[in-house]
This record gives C-alpha cells, sequence and structure tokens, in this order.
C-alpha cells in the first residue's frame, strides 16, 4: 500500500473502499505544497479541488461589510474546495494555507466526468468521499448557526440527566 | 409513495423496484426522536409524508434549523462517513420515514448494483440544495452580526424571534 492509497483510505466514507478503487483514486490526483497562500478565493470560479494530506487551512468568509470572518479551520485529512464538485460555481469563501500544507489536486471537470458516471469504479470512490465531505460541512454550518443563536438568545435551553448531574456537582 | 419520491423517482423501473425494496417503511408520530445527537448508527431516512425538525445542540441549548418534509432525507453524514449522529431529528407531526440500512446499501455497491450508483446521485444533488440553502442563512447571519438586525435575520430565515421553553430530556 502507498502512502497515498494509505491517505485515501482515511477520508470519511471511503473505510471500506478496495485497494484498487484507492489506487486507482490516488493516481488522478497531483501533489502539491502551499505555505501562507491562498488556494482559492471568495468569488473566484470552483474550478479545482483538494484533499488536506497535512496542515491546515483556514475557511475565511468575507461579509457584505468587507470584514473577513474565519469560519473554519480544515485539519488532514479532508476534502476542501467541493463546491465545484456538486455544482456550485463560484467559491464562497476563501481557503487560506496557516504554514505550510501539502494537498493532492485535482480539477473538478475531471472529478465531475466520473462522478457523473454511474458505470465508473473511481467515480463511486468519489461520490462517497463527497458525500461524507458535503454533510460534515453542512453540519458544521448548522453548528455555527446554532452558535450564533444561543449568542443572539434565540435557542432553547436543554436540560438533560448529563445537565443536571453537572449541576449538583457544583456542591 | 417511496417510488415516487426524489429519491427513486428518477430512476429506471427495474432499478427503483430493487432499491424500493431495500428500504423499510416505518411510522413516527410528533415529538418522536427519529434520530439523536451522538448516538451511533448508519440509517439513511427519507420523509415520505409528515414533516420533522432537525435541532443542532451547542453548548446546554439545542436550536432548530431546519424543517423536513416529504422528499427531504436525514442522516447522510452518519450513514457515509461512520460518524456518529449530528443533530437531534424529531417528529413534529405523524409521518412516514423511509430507512435503508448500511447493510442493505453495501449489499447493492457490493454488487455494482446501478441503484447504488443512482441512489449516491440523488443524495448528492440533495446535498447540493442544502448546502446552498445553509451556506446563503449562514453568510446572513455573518453579515447581520455587523448590524443592529441580528435578531431579526433570525426571525426571517428560521421564523421564531423569542426564545422557546426550557427542553428537558430523559
Amino acid at each position: 500500500m502507498t502512502d497515498l492509497t494509505r491517505v485515501l483510505g482515511t477520508l470519511a466514507g471511503l473505510q471500506h473502499e478496495s485497494m484498487g478503487a484507492l489506487q486507482e483514486l490516488a493516481q488522478l490526483f497531483d501533489e502539491r505544497r502551499y505555505e501562507g497562500a491562498d488556494l482559492c478565493r471568495q468569488g473566484e470560479p470552483a474550478d479545482t479541488f483538494w484533499i488536506l494530506t497535512s496542515g491546515s487551512v483556514s475557511v475565511v468568509r468575507t461579509t457584505s461589510g468587507n470584514t473577513p470572518v474565519e469560519v473554519a479551520v480544515l485539519e488532514p485529512c479532508a476534502l476542501v474546495g467541493i463546491a465545484g464538485l456538486i455544482g456550485i460555481e463560484t467559491r464562497a469563501a476563501t481557503l487560506r494555507a496557516r504554514g505550510p500544507v501539502h494537498v493532492l489536486e485535482m480539477s473538478s471537470a475531471a472529478a465531475r466526468a466520473r462522478i457523473d458516471n454511474p458505470a465508473s469504479l473511481v467515480g463511486g470512490t468519489l461520490r462517497r468521499a463527497l458525500i461524507a465531505a458535503v454533510a460534515k460541512q453542512v453540519r458544521h454550518t448548522n453548528i455555527n448557526i446554532a452558535k450564533l443563536a444561543v449568542q443572539v438568545g434565540v435557542a432553547e435551553r436543554v436540560v438533560d440527566e448529563k445537565n443536571l448531574l453537572s449541576a449538583i456537582t457544583v456542591f | 409513495m417511496l417510488s415516487r419520491s426524489p429519491l427513486l423517482a428518477e430512476l429506471e423501473p427495474e432499478t427503483r423496484t430493487d432499491l424500493a425494496l431495500k428500504f423499510e417503511i416505518r411510522p413516527f408520530t410528533a415529538g418522536q426522536t427519529l434520530l439523536a445527537d451522538g448516538a451511533e448508527g448508519r440509517e439513511l431516512m427519507e420523509i415520505l409524508s409528515g414533516t420533522a425538525d432537525v435541532f443542532v445542540r451547542e453548548d446546554h441549548h439545542r436550536y432548530r434549523v431546519a424543517t423536513l418534509e416529504p422528499g427531504d432525507l436525514a442522516g447522510e453524514h452518519g450513514f457515509f462517513s461512520g460518524d456518529t449522529r449530528g443533530a437531534d431529528v424529531v417528529g413534529s407531526s405523524e409521518g412516514i420515514v423511509a430507512v435503508l440500512t448500511w447493510e442493505a446499501y453495501r449489499s447493492l455497491t457490493q454488487a455494482a448494483h446501478p441503484g447504488a450508483a443512482q441512489l449516491e446521485l440523488a443524495v448528492l444533488n440533495s446535498m447540493r440544495d442544502r448546502t446552498l440553502k445553509t451556506n446563503a442563512r449562514l453568510g446572513a447571519l455573518v453579515d447581520a452580526t455587523k448590524t443592529d438586525g441580528f435578531r431579526a435575520t433570525f426571525a426571517r430565515l428560521f421564523g421564531r424571534v423569542q426564545a422557546a421553553p426550557v427542553v428537558t430530556h430523559d
């Protein structure tokens, strides 16, 4: 098993993939290194995506008032910059390398051709990784919404057994 | 009902029938927890009738981030990644849900059944719409933090302006 194949096997959604599928997937990517640079910028075409294999990446969204807000920090191993793979043409945020970052890089169009082909073995592998990554992103976005709801005081307070026990231990 | 749902409606009849037979049909009631935050489980759900609320927990609070309607999916993240559930999904009316177990799905992928690929493409299509919606909502809220319209933005996006009562879980 190559290092690249091993890394791909740790991606969410790919734990059950065959070695052959992972090896075929690995051959589609170019290895690249970024340091302190933007992998992509908000508003640009979403024509490339990456698998983050080492280092961390900030997700920065600039508000309508031109204030940059860091909305997430991505850690390995993760599929990033995936908007173009689900038909969203424009980047909704900037991805910025925090120090040295190693990625696997591939064009969105090349991946889409495989994803949309039901008969492609590697297409199935990409679909499963993509669904897991998109679902995780939606989950993260919803957590951010819930944090803001708590901040503004419109969230419901939950009293459960764990909370009650932690309150009792204060005594 | 399942065969006409967005998940299966576009499939070839034979593929649709094969796939439909893999799902279990379960009724649910208002207040019934369909998925619990933090729980294990690899089941993918499609709401066939009725509605269910999606609550995300944060710092001893929870917030309703979505209401699922017929055709909407739940549980994709845990199903495909194997992670624990990231939200509570609770029936907000009586309804019916179609459930696909991981084992049933794996039997399709291992047999290279065309239904597996079609199912994945349908899930991706659904996820695209949800991503656009949640990104737009978070973007509007992040923008609103810089103005005095923060609460009004929550009310516009989620239809709730005042803090809801305390929720007690057993």
